[in-house]
C-alpha cells in the first residue's frame, strides 16, 4: 500500500512535469520516466509481462522516439489558453473514473496463473490472430511511412 | 477506495488538462500519451476488480488488448511524429489556430 502510494505519487509529480515544463524535451523526458512508473504500478498490479512490454516497446521505443524527434525541433514559443476552463472540462472528463476509484475496493495483484506468458501467447496466437496481423501490419506501414515521410521526397 | 483507479484519474485528469490548456502540438500529443498511460493503468485495475468478482475470464482478453495497444501506440507515434518532422521542414506552423508562431526552420 505504501509503495502504491508513493509510486502514484511519483506518476502525478512526473505527469505535472509532463504538461508544465517549459523545455519540451524535458516534458518528453518525464514522460519517459512516467512510463516507467506506471509499469511499476502494473507490475504491482501482477501484470509483470505487460510492465516488460511497456518498458521495452513503450517506453524504450516510443517516447524515447518523442525525445529523440522534440529535440531535433526549434522551440517555439508556447501560448496556454484558458485555464480555469480546461481545468474544468478536465474535472467533468474525468469524474466518471474518480467516482469509480471512490466506489471500489483496493484490488488484490492477481494470481500469476492469468497473466501467464504461455496463456497469453495462446490468446494472441489462437484466438486473436487478426488483431495480431493487423497490428504488425500497422507497424510495418508506420515504419515505411515514417521512413519515406523523414526522408522529405517531393517538395523542395 | 481503489488507489490504482485513483492514480489513473488523477493522471487523466492531468492529460485531458494538457489537452485542452496548450495550443503546441507537440505539448498536446504528449498529453495524449499521457492520457494512454492512465488508460492502461485503468483498464488493468478494473481487470484485477474483475479478476476477484467472477469474471477472471475477461482478464486474459484485456491483458491481450492492453498489449496490443501498446504496439499500436508505438505506431502512432512513430507515425505522428514523423509526420510533424516532415511538417517542420517545409516550414508550416506547429501551432494549431494561429500564423503568428510559423517555425523558420531550415
Amino acid at each position: 500500500m505504501l509503495i502504491t502510494a508513493l509510486l502514484g505519487l511519483l506518476a502525478v509529480v512526473f505527469s505535472i512535469f509532463v504538461i508544465a515544463s517549459r523545455n519540451l524535451v524535458y516534458s518528453a523526458a518525464h514522460l519517459s520516466l512516467l512510463g516507467l512508473t506506471v509499469a511499476a504500478l502494473l507490475a504491482l498490479l501482477g501484470y509483470a509481462i505487460v510492465a516488460i512490454l511497456h518498458i521495452i516497446i513503450y517506453v524504450g521505443a516510443g517516447v524515447l522516439f518523442i525525445v529523440m524527434s522534440v529535440s531535433m525541433i526549434r522551440e517555439v514559443q508556447e501560448r496556454r489558453i484558458n485555464r480555469l476552463g480546461s481545468f474544468l472540462a478536465a474535472v467533468i472528463a474525468s469524474s466518471p473514473l474518480f467516482y469509480l476509484a471512490l466506489s471500489t475496493e483496493n484490488p488484490h495483484p492477481i494470481p500469476p496463473s492469468l497473466a501467464d506468458y504461455s496463456l497469453l501467447s495462446r490468446y494472441i496466437s489462437q484466438s486473436y490472430w487478426i488483431p495480431a496481423l493487423l497490428v504488425f501490419l500497422s507497424l510495418s506501414v508506420a515504419l515505411i511511412a515514417a521512413v519515406s515521410i523523414t526522408r522529405g521526397r517531393g517538395r523542395r | 477506495m481503489n488507489l490504482f483507479l485513483f492514480i489513473a484519474s488523477i493522471l487523466f485528469l492531468i492529460s485531458v488538462y494538457g489537452i485542452l490548456s496548450s495550443r503546441n502540438m507537440v505539448r498536446m500529443l504528449i498529453s495524449i500519451e499521457l492520457m494512454f498511460n492512465s488508460v492502461v493503468l485503468a483498464i488493468l485495475s478494473l481487470g484485477n476488480l474483475l479478476a476477484f468478482s467472477g469474471g477472471a475470464q475477461a482478464v486474459p482478453i484485456l491483458v491481450s488488448i492492453v498489449i496490443f495497444a501498446i504496439a499500436l501506440a508505438v505506431s502512432e507515434i512513430v507515425l505522428i511524429f514523423s509526420i510533424m518532422i516532415g511538417v517542420v521542414r517545409f516550414r508550416v506552423a506547429r501551432d494549431i489556430d494561429t500564423e503568428e508562431l510559423v517555425t523558420k526552420e531550415r
